[in-house]
């Protein structure tokens, strides 16, 4: 950490513990203060400390009837729905090859959000122990329902579609199911070639069924087509019933299938193909479809007809990948350019407003500076500085001793609240008298002209106050002391 | 049982600790979240809320640093911070997630913090206060609109009109000044 780093983080310090930091800045000291030992925690602590017992002086306040019943009914919930979450309701969509290894590896917090909203409305139905888990999941198999679990997005629409194939006919070749199911009934059902477990197996490269393709539009999907059902729901089994394995039954079971069509080699693919396309016989558009969809991926690799081999093809591949990256590369320096130029035009655009307002200013304040300065007979002009909160604040006053009539100027002295307004004081005979009126601050005006100021033609000291009050004005200086000063008057000077 | 010990216990998910941490807290928390939020119907839902968070929650709080009062405080302020301004502006904020709840809400304190409590933070509310009185009415007015209103430096900067570094520099001073007085005994 640099020492400038140092300096900046620390000035956030207080904003970070009072919670009045900004989004980027608050991101960057959380970041900080895990990563870097450097931070000055010691002192962060203390801020965070003054400010939670800012709160200790309110007065306490009675809480409504029966809150705690209703929040305990809430935990109660909260508890319920924990108990029955393995038997939660998944939906996983089988046209993501890698959807369901993200949705069931994730991790579950222990402290997971139990949202209030979620567990309130979370309406899972408790499956009793003696009942298969896997049933339910069949007999809902074709409704589509919304994930209710905390963390999860509702299915893009492309994974929603649900059941609209109806049955999906048997799968030939279909091999039997690894013991790891834990329920024998299903086991024997894949092994006797039941069907009524559709869906629970997905329809990725299956052997002798042709697998909807990702991109396959929701309008293309014939009726009675075979192999549309993308979309079911799981209810998998409560841990402690779940056999020892590394991963789950499902899980395991799609692993397979997924490994058995990656090792398939090429020709037998190719067989496969026929053999599934011949199935769409009945249905020649959605079979010719399935060919389009199904060609694209494999056959252009080896081609038969020998017009294109397959260095060419991927000679054609490479080049239009190296003409993409050229293509990004150039649309991409062009707008982060674009981007650069842009903010710096803003800032420049910016400044010059700045400065024009500025220089608007100024040249009203001469103005009117000047036009004080040839009315009165004689000028004099006293140094004001800025107190400690107003530490970069500075101003003149120019007085006229026998006109009383002034004109003070001042610079970085925020306006500080509408109902507020600037007074100065003359300290006189050990009490402080005013100077002018109440002078009620507008916007980008660091100026503003006196009139009636005390008797200055005696020889003395004077101390001269900027205060802020109330735009009522005020008839002793508040604390609220802005600019500061010391006039000394001799008299025969005038 | 101090309120760490009740924390403690309710992050193992002991109910008996948790009623005994909502009678001790109920009445302060309730107080801030409804000068917070104002609104009453909104204020009553987000104390259930916090309290809620704080079931869920009580695993994040750090043992190591004994200080209860400070973490369910500054939780109770952030919560009810975040339902103002949703409330007030919803489409600027992210979505309310576990994730964001971990951010946003819960409280990142100092490792370094020292143990605080609700006895101890009420017997030295007093001097509190009165070192708060001593700052000027704007230091004053820069930390009401902060830890009240939810305002930022940059909307305070806005809402006042005045430049941003001049808010960060009254933020500043304005703590500093809090922390020397009550360090001096100058309260």
């Amino acid at each position: 950490m640099t020492v400038e780093e140092k300096n900046r983080y620390q000035n956030l310090i207080q904003a970070f513990a009072l919670g009045a930091l900004d989004k980027d800045d608050f991101i960057e000291i959380v970041h900080v203060l895990q990563t870097n030992e450097d931070f000055a925690t010691q002192e962060l602590g203390e801020y965070q400390n003054l400010t939670a017992l800012l709160v200790s002086f309110i007065n306490p306040k009675e809480v409504p009837l029966h809150s705690l019943d209703r929040i305990l009914a809430r935990i109660d919930e909260i508890g319920a729905s924990a108990t029955t979450r393995s038997s939660d309701r998944k939906t996983i969509s089988f046209t993501k090859l890698t959807s369901f290894v993200d949705e069931t590896d994730a991790p579950k917090d222990a402290d997971a959000p139990e949202s209030p909203e979620i567990a309130g409305s979370t309406d899972v139905p408790e499956v009793p122990e003696d009942v298969d888990p896997y049933s339910l999941i069949r007999s809902q198999q074709s409704r589509p329902v919304n994930n209710r679990q905390p963390g999860f997005q509702r299915p893009a629409p492309m994974t929603q579609i649900s059941a609209r194939g109806g049955d999906t006919p048997p799968r030939p070749g279909q091999q039997g199911v690894p013991d790891a199911f834990p329920d024998s009934s299903i086991n024997g059902k894949f092994e006797e070639g039941i069907d009524d477990d559709s869906g629970l197996i997905p329809h990725i490269g299956r052997q002798g069924i042709p697998a909807v393709p990702e991109y396959y539009n929701e309008d293309d999907v014939q009726p009675g087509m075979p192999g549309t059902d993308l979309e079911m729901e799981i209810n998998e089994p409560a841990p402690d019933e779940a056999p020892v394995h590394p991963i789950s039954p499902l899980r395991a079971r799609r692993k397979q299938l997924i490994e058995q069509e990656v090792n398939e080699e090429p020709d037998s693919f190719e067989e496969n193909i026929e053999e599934s396309t011949t199935e769409y016989d009945d249905d020649p558009i959605g079979s010719e479809k399935q060919k389009r969809k199904l060609n694209p991926v494999r056959g252009a690799v080896i081609d038969v007809s020998g017009s294109v081999t397959a260095t060419a093809f991927w000679g054609v591949i490479g080049i239009m990948v190296i003409c993409f990256s050229i293509v990004a590369y150039f649309l991409f320096s062009m707008f982060s350019g674009t981007e650069e130029r842009l903010e710096a035009k803003l800032n420049e655009l910016g400044a010059t407003q700045a400065k024009t307002e500025l220089l608007r200013n100024t040249v009203m304040m001469n103005q009117n500076l000047l036009l004080f300065i040839s009315t009165v007979k004689t000028a004099g002009i006293v140094n004001l500085y800025g107190t400690e909160d107003y530490s970069e604040a500075f101003g003149k006053l120019f007085y006229a001793v026998k006109e009383k009539k002034g004109f003070l100027q001042f610079s970085n002295v925020m306006s500080f609240n509408s109902g507020k307004g600037f007074q100065l004081w003359i300290q006189k005979d050990g009490g402080y008298l005013k100077a002018g009126g109440i002078n009620l601050p507008k916007q980008n005006v660091e100026f503003f002209e006196l009139n009636d100021l005390p008797d200055l033609s005696q020889t003395g000291t004077f101390n001269i106050l900027m205060t802020e009050e109330n735009a009522s004005g005020a008839e002793t200086p508040s604390n609220n002391v802005i600019l500061t000063g010391l006039l000394i008057m001799k008299a025969q000077a005038n | 049982m101090s309120d760490h010990e009740l924390l403690v216990k309710i992050a193992e998910k002991d109910v008996e600790a948790f009623k005994d941490l909502y009678k001790r807290y109920s009445k302060l928390v309730y107080a801030l979240v409804t000068k917070i939020v104002e609104d009453e119907i909104i204020a009553d839902t987000t104390f259930e809320e916090i309290f809620l968070i704080i079931w869920n929650k009580a695993g994040k709080y750090d043992r190591n640093s004994q200080n209860a009062y400070c973490w369910i405080i500054t939780l109770a302020r952030n919560k009810a911070i975040d339902t103002k301004r949703r409330k007030l502006n919803s489409t600027t904020l992210d979505e309310y997630t576990d994730d964001y709840e971990n951010y946003m809400v819960i409280p990142h304190l100092s490792p370094h913090i020292d143990p605080l409590d609700l006895e101890m933070a009420v017997n030295i509310s007093e001097n509190i206060e009165k070192a708060l009185m001593n700052l000027t009415e704007a230091q004053q007015h820069v930390i009401y609109l902060g830890m009240y209103y939810g305002f930022t430096q940059s909307e305070i900067s806005k809402n006042l009109n005045i430049p941003i570094q001049t808010v960060s520099s009254k933020i500043r001073l304005a703590l500093s000044s809090l922390r020397d007085n009550l360090l001096h005994g100058e309260a």
